[in-house]
């Protein structure tokens, strides 16, 4: 009965907030967020991009007053839960997801994916992980060189995981093939953690693997080469860019994470969440939290954003367009 | 004789659904289907191992391992359970489940449906509903679907 | 020892406190039917922020001990498993509380799932770095031989026979194929848009136990059966423990097992209480008993799937590899504290990491006092009236699958998946196969998958798959399964034969 009264209250109290929502709409709404925000992580937790997200919003309370809640929605790269976050959630602002460039663009280009970038809105980018080669701690190779020069003699007989298919792991092994000419084997795995198992258990000869990832188990693994402009100087700072070796790749494999939302969602919405966003990402406590894990940090805003995501999907169609026909239906018939 | 032909008769049920599990395996032809043609395969292989075995005459193929479906005592929990999918999201969670905790004590409770009874159900609805929201959702903030309700 | 070093941080002031209400939380969490243990550990991640690093990670830890100790309780007394690891406790336990040894049930399992716990934790403390490199040696070809041997133990999961559970188990594969295809990443029967995710364990886990069991209670309060269908008998638990400590065989099957189930990355140590389960009928001299109340079986299930939780922490901490959904989560409050596994973690974070084992230690004691205590209070819940059992366990149902993912699909397909096994007990068939069918089919295909692209790379498919001390082990151990399975039915038909023909006999005579 008791329960009962305090349900009519509950509708007159949704009627009346509804009612008022209605009223504020259009003006500029003060008080969002009001609710907390749920943030949608396409992969399993315990991944990289798992509890970077965890460290990246936790201090969500501080700056926007309200929680951001962690819910994985994992499952075939991500495609899960990003099909989920533009076709499952309202455009109010409350529904964000952690993205992985080049992994999303590159999915919506090579699959049938509900996403691509013109239905997505960033919010702001915390990390950038860049791509490096591994192997076994006990492999013959000490350089790239050694490995291209395998390679060479063994043409197909070379073994490289990655984090799945179409992922910053994978462009880098495909640049690395076209610089060299030569022919690997890419081996897609569910993640990150597990590419990683197969290069310490031998499984297979080299990985490419995230900075962090990498950089956290070289009791087991060798660093060869890192896939982006310049050295690491904070955490590898001995370890040559391919350029340096004499492979013109570029930094179109590293891996940039951050918060986005679906379109639709109001633009006073998206400027609080993204001017909120980059504030909460540098902050002090965030930002030796991330460090400590071996993630390199990049903080940028919307705009930045727009432009990266432009220029990715430009590059990516290219390297695709650049694969012939044959390899790309042999890589989605791999089994 | 009775339970023999019922035999034979789930053997063919069984045998056709993995029939359909194998056609709509092969049906996309597309890369990326080939374990689970294998498994379909393997499903319709045993499932005729099972016809086989049932039209061996005289011999039960399993021990007395069948019972009768008790429709009568079931059609209201499924209408009940399919009605809560129906309205959880729209009408939230809770307000949901408290019309489907008090439809099934009262509908299965051994006693005649009385006043008295109603009243008891409710109450104990209320309970139950009351503790679970205390604990998962004002103290360990679990989301649960919300509508017009909670 | 560093352990002693550090064990009078663990026993002191909050970290005490945090322990023993871990340990009733995560005890009555587990034992609520439709809540398991990844949801609880999901649930208390969000407190550890508050909270100082080792207190944290000593929360999550118990809470993950007591969550899988507890579930046990519904498996024997309301036949539904909290998680999977406490499947094969069911399929002993709840005979043995139906045959009134209610008790007697509860205590096996508490006390077995302490001997194999503290087993499990000593194994993590002392063997941690010899058995990485152990870890590591599983490859594709490995795991997937694995998942075979793990589908193997479908012949002994109850069932009426070996056909109709084989057939079960492959229709869980099939349907834990729904979705994406793991390494190509391309659409497979997405009839809905529900599947998009797939089937996951959980959902189907609560769908296919504990809705036909809604289902079951609902109409035995109908046919006037609704009180309590047996009593909780008084057990002198001296006598429980003196007849569980002197069951070795199975009490050493079941922490071996659990060990080694859960030390390989990625096999799903959730499927290591079925393997002790079955590897200790294979060897028992009465076969016939299991499945219809015998100790041993559940001593050997509680003993394994409580030292598999200490065992899957080794590749968890020292290789980031978590072996099962549950610590995989645990893995998430880990990292969010900024522990990184690895070596690392055991000489920069060294008291942080060893007062977390030193906790583990002491949280599976606690677990077996407050288990045996709590346990006493199971007389309660079996005098709920069916119907009031049946309305809550449909209404935790829902609310423990939608709060895993957030996810209405997932509600759908835990019911629709209900509902049919419902439908496909009645016909003989049971839920074990499926959900075993569920867990082992990614991992089979997977491996599979990427065994074959290895292989090609190397010296072909056959030659990756059928060369290697390992994997030949593995084969024989599977060849050896399915025969003693075979050899078992023929036995069982035989004698029924006998038996029925010579009724016929009588009938015409």
């Amino acid at each position: 009965m008791n329960n009962k009264r305090l349900l009519q209250d509950k509708t007159l109290l949704a009627g009346i907030v509804t009612g008022a929502m209605l009223a504020v709409s259009g003006s500029a709404l003060a008080d969002y967020p009001s609710n907390p925000i749920n943030v949608i992580v396409s992969y399993s937790a315990g991944g990289a991009t798992d509890f970077q997200a965890r460290i990246a919003t936790s201090k969500s309370e501080t700056y926007f007053g309200e929680p951001m809640v962690i819910v994985n929605r994992p499952g075939a790269g991500g495609q899960v839960g990003w099909n989920y976050l533009v076709q499952n959630s309202r455009d109010e602002g409350y529904d964000i997801a952690a993205y992985n460039v080049p992994h999303f663009i590159a999915q919506s280009l090579m699959y049938d994916t509900h996403y691509d970038i013109d239905n997505l809105e960033p919010i702001a980018n915390w990390g950038v992980d860049p791509a490096v080669l591994i192997v076994g701690r006990d492999s013959p190779f000490d350089t790239i060189d050694d490995l291209v020069e395998y390679a060479r003699e063994n043409p197909g007989r070379v073994t490289v995981s990655g984090a799945g298919l179409f992922v910053g792991h994978h462009i880098a092994t495909v640049q690395l093939e076209n610089e060299a000419g030569i022919e690997l084997k890419y081996l897609p795995t569910d993640g990150g953690v597990d590419a990683l198992r197969f290069v310490q258990g031998g499984q297979v000869m080299a990985g490419f693997n995230n900075l962090s990832d990498a950089y956290r188990s070289q009791d087991r693994v060798k660093i060869l080469g890192i896939a982006d402009l310049e050295r690491d100087e904070e955490f590898l700072p001995d370890v040559p860019t391919f350029k340096e070796a004499g492979y013109d790749i570029d930094d179109s494999s590293v891996n940039y994470r951050g918060l986005m939302t679906r379109s639709g969602v109001s633009e006073e919405r998206l400027k609080i969440l993204s001017e909120g966003a980059v504030e909460m990402f540098n902050d002090e406590e965030v930002q030796a939290q991330l460090k400590a894990g071996g993630s390199p940090m990049r903080v940028m805003g919307r705009e930045e954003l727009k432009e990266m995501w432009q220029e990715r999907q430009a590059y990516l169609e290219e390297l695709f367009a650049s694969l012939d026909p044959e390899e790309l239906e042999e890589l989605a018939e791999e089994d | 004789m009775m339970s023999h032909r019922k035999h034979r008769f789930t053997a063919l049920a069984t045998l056709l659904m993995a029939m359909g599990l194998a056609a709509a395996s092969f049906m996309p032809n597309l890369p990326g289907y080939e374990f689970p043609q294998m498994t379909a395969l393997v499903a319709v292989g045993i499932a005729a191992i099972m016809v086989l075995l049932a039209w061996v005459p005289k011999q039960p193929v399993t021990a007395a391992d069948e019972e009768p479906i008790p429709w009568g005592g079931i059609w209201p929990l499924i209408l009940i359970l399919a009605g809560f999918l129906w309205v959880m999201e729209w009408l939230g969670f809770f307000a949901t489940s408290y019309i489907a905790f008090f439809l099934i004590i009262l509908i299965y409770s051994p006693q005649r449906i009385s006043l008295r009874g109603a009243i008891k159900g409710a109450v104990i609805t209320g309970l139950f509903l009351g503790v679970l929201y205390l604990i998962f959702v004002a103290l360990l903030r679990v989301q649960v679907p919300q509508g017009i309700l909670i | 020892m560093e352990l002693f070093q550090y064990l009078p941080e663990v026993l002191s002031g909050w970290n005490l406190v945090i322990l023993i209400v871990g340990t009733v939380v995560g005890l009555l969490l587990g034992a609520t039917p439709g809540l398991s243990p990844t949801m609880a550990v999901a649930l208390l991640i969000p407190f550890t922020f508050q909270m100082d690093t080792s207190s944290g990670l000593i929360l999550l830890g118990v809470i993950y001990t007591a969550t899988v100790a507890g579930g046990a309780v519904t498996a024997i007394l309301v036949n539904i498993p909290g998680s999977p690891a406490n499947i094969a406790t069911m399929l002993d336990g709840h005979p043995m509380a139906k045959s009134g040894r209610a008790t007697e049930a509860l205590h096996y399992c508490f006390i077995s799932s302490g001997i194999g716990g503290v087993i499990g934790v000593l194994v993590l403390i002392f063997f941690t770095p010899l058995l990485a490199d152990f870890a590591l040696g599983f490859g594709p070809s490995e795991l997937f031989w694995i998942a075979i041997l793990g589908i193997t133990v479908i012949g002994s999961l109850g069932g009426t026979t070996v056909l109709k559970g084989l057939l079960a188990g492959a229709v869980g594969i099939w349907i834990s194929l729904i979705g994406f295809n793991p390494v190509a990443g391309t659409e497979r029967f997405m009839f809905t848009d529900h599947l998009q995710g797939g089937v996951t364990i959980i959902p189907a886990l609560i769908g296919l136990f504990a809705i036909p069991q809604v289902f079951q209670m609902v109409e035995d309060a109908r046919r006037g059966r609704g009180g309590k269908t047996f009593g909780m008998e008084h057990r002198p638990l001296w006598a429980s423990i003196v007849y569980n400590l002197s069951r070795v065989r199975a009490l050493g099957i079941g922490s071996v097992v659990g060990v080694l189930v859960g030390l390989i990355p990625g096999a799903g140590g959730q499927i290591a209480g079925l393997i002790a389960y079955d590897q200790n009928k294979k060897f028992s001299r009465n076969p016939e008993a299991y499945g219809k109340g015998e100790p041993d079986g559940v001593i050997a299930s509680e003993t394994s799937n409580s030292s598999m939780v200490g065992a899957s922490l080794v590749p968890m901490l020292s290789l980031g590899i978590p072996g099962s959904p549950t610590a995989a989560v645990l893995l998430g409050g880990l990292l969010i504290q900024g522990l990184f596994p690895g070596p690392d973690l055991f000489t920069q974070h060294a008291s942080v990491a060893w007062t977390f084992m030193g906790a583990l230690l002491v949280s599976q004691v606690l677990m077996m006092v407050f288990g045996l205590y709590i346990s006493r209070f199971s007389r309660y819940v079996i005098q709920i009236p069916k119907q009031h059992m049946a309305a809550a366990v449909a209404i935790l149902a829902v609310f423990g699958t939608y709060s895993v993912q957030n996810s209405t699909s997932d509600v759908i397909i835990m019911m629709t998946m209900g509902c049919a096994m419902y439908f496909a007990m009645r016909f003989g068939f049971g839920p074990g196969p499926v959900v075993l069918g569920i867990i082992l089919g990614p991992i089979a295909e997977t491996n599979l998958l990427q065994g074959q692209m290895l292989g090609q790379a190397m010296d072909g498919t056959f030659q990756y798959f059928f060369t290697g001390g390992v994997n030949l082990l593995l084969i024989f151990l599977c060849v050896l399964s399915i025969g003693y399975s075979v050899a078992a039915e023929f036995k069982v038909r035989a004698r029924q034969r006998r038996q029925s023909t010579g009724r016929t006999v009588e009938v015409e005579s």
